[in-house]
């Protein structure tokens, strides 16, 4: 149980940093890509590994957003959320905005995540255990049975 | 396999999501890009914007420093010229890349590529008055001045190398919420910058307004409403100022009439007019009035309020050259300004240079138009538009041999009535950008003559001041010779004399023109430049005759003139308008309605419209209602346009025209007389605040507002409390108003400048730098500029 938290975690901050470091100099959907290579790396069950895409994430984005917009007070977020808002009659706030940005992209980075173990976890299963982690995700599995 | 199949599908999901949010759909920007933290809209917010501190920038030859002050205006300092316009052109991209080049698209009518079809009808506009054509022929005329051409290929240059430079996260904001990136920055794009300008400042005439008046009202009602010169006049040239040359002769008035034609005109331009009001206020005191005995110059040009500001301050330094003041994001050079010899402001000048022709086309061959006698072939133009999110929209555009088919059935196929071509002077190619070069080199009076040799179009009023104790007022611009009533009219092309319209202009020497006056100081408002003495017919749609009284009344009354004064009168909230007008109004309505608050608070009104005021609140409620009454017959329909006559006309005809026949209601029994019109139109306006009480508060009724370029709200601000309106010297009307302050003092023979904006030098929404300096335009709070003589000066003064 403790190894999976930890595999977890370390899921979690390997893709908030990686995705945060790369952001600087890649195309914005970058971190659909940590997420998906994660995927691959931490192979377990679907749930978990869609956690770690949306936290890893969320946390990257979240972070990153607010240091930018903390001594603003976020008035410029609430102006594009007003200009994002406007069209859809909605009054969105700076923070709305903020908390609506880190779901999607937690939301995608944990769909790529769980995506990837879906895809790669049945093969790994069949070949050699090469990954140490898919060595706890059998165990996972028999621990669940 | 199962599972497998399921994570290929939630993959292929993922990624047609990841694919959406990356690219434009319709006018959508990529959302997922617009949000990234490090690329999006976030990376935008910029808390410390330059200032107080040094920035090197590598250009061409050498590198050129700049020196950031306390209010984040940069002054450039750079070894040679080239490297100077290269660093000017670097960073005015770094701080209104956007601005510049959204203009240029407008201009350009390209809107539609990244605005989408609701920007179709202007771009159609922007193309039929030909400004892209316009600017292609200024640039080749700038080709043919190396130094012209010097400096502006310097300046594309230092453009794109910040467009190189920037990353995603570095461009403006509106690329990444309209989903779009910089082009490559050429020579054609600073042209049409100032070909918007040219036609932000000229587009205004009234050819097709006055010819249905005519032709609908007669010439006796015709020439009360808008007569040529205003019954009280004060023109910008003293008046019996002594016109010592040879005038040209007029050319003969054809012998057709265009006015028997039947039919009334729609004019279908009329939605993209720029707004009647835009002007603005200049004026230079001598020595002989001021305290330091040295001239005072003082500029506001009145402009459609902008985020981004329309102008950007800056200080330009290098070898033989030291000039400060404000440009237009996207020009090199300085454009209103002062360097260590001389200064100068500028005013529209308002006379009529654009004039319309109706065209005959040939009944045996559709393709040719009869122009002075003969068929000449059009030169069609296929003008295709891309527009975002929809399929290109294409159409063909006629020109003749004096400009553009504007008008015609393909344009406006609901109001199917004549072809209308135009011609303007601002279609000839012309190398303005060169006044402004040799302006900021100036060193007396000679080399300011020279300058404005080469400026054509949108004429203007240059307003001078220099060490020498010199003052002086040049109205320059490209002036038809015309006979009398020319250019008010719609004229024939058919019978229309083309070498005119090419070149038979007013000679620079004989335009208006003023040196050191005995009255000590000169002024200009956009008001009539002559007398009725000037050899020339001289007509402009649209004089305004109560600003320059106000500040004429001013200037005439003090003596021993400080910049305080100046600061003053630049603020000053006297209605001269309210103050003819209102008396007439009162009398008539007195009996009736003495007793109501309205009319109560009118009467103890000073004419002073301050912010605040409840009285003027009423006066402009009063005088809409009174207009719009008076003028039924003058009120536009989809089959005929019609324009108001002036204020000043409007006030004319009350004093002396009660029963003027127009001032009748059509449509009832009764003949109406202005008393009639006074009191339905007060009753009107008493109703109106009944129901809005809070706009009695005058800056919630006129709503004095700041308005980002791309109609973006949030970039915005409304409700400015800030007085003035129309016809004020502090001009701040709804959405227009005065665009820059300038104050510039020759005390002690050095040249001090004060300023302000409505803005801040920086175009990002996310900047503190882009409205800094608006609570203090509000409040009157000017800035001592710093004009430093080099740039050790510079670096000790932020090092302090």
């Amino acid at each position: 149980m403790k190894k999976k938290l930890l595999i977890l975690i370390l899921q979690i901050i390997g893709t908030a940093i990686c995705s945060w470091l790369l952001n600087h100099i890649t195309p914005w959907w970058i971190f659909t890509i940590v997420c998906f290579i994660s995927g691959i790396l931490v192979l377990r069950n679907g749930f978990l590994s869609f956690i770690g895409g949306f936290l890893g994430t969320a946390i990257y984005y979240f972070g990153a957003c607010l240091h930018s917009s903390w001594n603003d007070n976020f008035t410029f977020a609430g102006e594009i959320a007003q200009i994002i808002g406007e069209p859809l009659g909605l009054h969105l706030s700076g923070f709305s905005l903020l908390c609506i940005g880190t779901l999607l992209y937690g939301l995608l980075g944990g769909f790529f995540s769980w995506s990837a173990t879906l895809i790669f976890s049945g093969k790994s299963n069949k070949q050699s255990n090469k990954s140490v982690f898919s060595k706890g995700t059998d165990r996972l599995k028999l621990d669940l049975k | 396999m199962v599972k497998r199949i399921l994570g290929i599908a939630i993959l292929f999901i993922s990624t047609l999501v990841t694919i959406a949010l990356s690219i434009n759909i319709g006018t959508t920007p990529p959302l997922g890009e617009l949000i990234n933290p490090f690329q999006g809209f976030w990376s935008n917010i910029d808390l410390h914007p330059d200032a107080q501190k040094e920035v090197e920038i590598l250009a061409p030859n050498q590198t050129a420093h700049i020196i950031y002050d306390e209010k984040n205006i940069p002054h450039i300092f750079a070894a040679n010229e080239e490297d100077l316009y290269y660093t000017q052109g670097y960073i005015m991209a770094k701080d209104r890349l956007w601005q510049m080049e959204f203009i240029t698209y407008a201009a350009a009518g390209r809107l539609t590529e990244i605005a989408g079809d609701k920007a179709l009808e202007l771009d159609r506009y922007n193309r039929r008055i030909g400004m892209k054509k316009a600017a292609e022929k200024s640039v080749e005329t700038m080709r043919k001045d190396p130094n012209i051409q010097k400096i502006v290929d310097a300046f594309c240059a230092g453009v794109n190398q910040f467009i190189s430079e920037a990353k995603r996260d570095k461009l403006p904001v509106e690329y990444k919420l309209m989903g779009y990136r910089p082009e490559k920055w050429t020579p054609l794009h600073s042209a049409l910058l100032l070909k918007y300008m040219a036609n932000d400042l000229t587009g205004r005439d009234n050819d097709i307004e006055y010819t249905n008046a005519l032709k609908k009202f007669g010439r006796e009602i015709f020439d009360a409403l808008y007569p040529d010169f205003p019954e009280t006049l004060d023109p910008i040239i003293p008046a019996n100022t002594p016109f010592n040359f040879k005038a040209l002769l007029a050319p003969t008035h054809p012998s057709d009439n265009q006015l028997s034609a039947k039919a009334l005109y729609h004019n279908p331009l009329r939605d993209f007019l720029p707004p009647k009001g835009l002007g603005s206020n200049n004026w230079v005191v001598s020595g002989s009035k001021t305290a330091s005995n040295m001239p005072i110059l003082c500029n506001d040009p009145h402009l459609m309020l902008t985020f981004p500001s329309i102008w950007y301050e800056m200080q330009l330094s290098a070898p033989g050259l030291n000039v400060y003041g404000v440009t237009l994001p996207g020009a090199p050079g300085i454009v209103i300004g002062y360097n260590e010899n001389i200064a100068w402001g500028v005013t529209n000048a308002e006379m009529d240079v654009r004039d319309w022709y109706t065209v005959e086309r040939n009944p045996k061959n559709a393709k040719e138009y009869k122009i002075n006698g003969q068929w000449k072939p059009f030169e069609e133009n296929k003008e295709v538009y891309k527009i975002k999110g929809k399929k290109d929209f294409t159409e063909n555009i006629k020109w003749t041999e004096i400009g553009p088919v504007v008008y015609d059935k393909d344009y406006d196929v609901k109001k199917d009535k004549m072809d209308l071509a135009m011609s303007w002077t601002a279609l000839n190619g012309s190398n303005d950008l060169k006044t402004f070069y040799m302006l900021n080199h100036a060193k007396n009076h000679q080399d300011y003559l020279k300058a404005l040799d080469n400026y054509w179009c949108p004429a203007q009023n240059f307003v001078y001041a220099d060490i020498h104790n010199n003052i002086a007022i040049k109205e320059q611009g490209r002036f038809w010779v015309r006979y009398p009533e020319q250019g008010k009219f719609i004229q024939n092309l058919s019978t229309a004399n083309i070498e005119q319209i090419k070149s038979y202009f007013i000679p620079n020497n004989q335009t208006p023109y003023s040196l050191n006056p005995t009255i000590g100081f000169l002024h200009s408002a956009n008001q009539i430049p002559v007398d009725k003495s000037y050899p020339y017919y001289v007509f402009g749609a649209g004089y305004e005759n109560y600003r320059n009284r106000r500040i004429n009344e001013v200037l005439s009354g003090l003596q021993k003139i400080t910049p305080e004064d100046m600061k003053k009168l630049q603020y000053d909230n006297v209605s001269i308008h309210a103050r003819e007008a209102l008396p007439i109004m009162l009398s008539y309505v007195a009996k009736v309605y003495g007793n109501t608050e309205v009319f109560q608070d009118l009467s103890k009104w000073n004419y002073v419209a301050d912010y605040n005021s409840v009285a003027a609140s009423y006066f402009y409620k009063w005088w809409d209602y009174l207009e719009k009454i008076a003028w039924d017959e003058l009120a536009s329909t989809d089959s005929e346009s019609f324009v108001y006559p002036e204020e000043y006309t409007t006030v004319t005809l009350m004093k002396t025209q009660p029963k003027f026949a127009l001032f009748d209601i059509q449509g009832t029994s009764k003949k109406e007389e202005l008393s009639d019109i006074l009191k339905i139109s007060l009753d009107s306006t008493i109703s109106y605040f009944e129901n809005h009480p809070e706009e009695k508060d005058f800056s919630t009724y006129k709503n004095t507002s700041i308005t980002h370029l791309a109609r973006i709200n949030a970039f915005s601000m409304t409700h400015i409390k800030i007085g003035g309106y129309r016809h004020i010297v502090n001009a701040t009307s709804s959405r227009w108003g005065s665009s820059v302050r300038f104050i510039i003092d020759f005390k002690n023979g050095k040249v001090q400048g004060y300023g302000m904006y409505p803005g801040g030098e920086s175009g990002n929404p996310g900047s503190k730098a882009y409205n800094n300096f608006v609570q203090d335009w509000i409040e009157g709070n000017y800035h001592t500029h710093h004009f430093y003589q080099n740039l050790e000066e510079a670096k000790k003064s932020i090092s302090q």
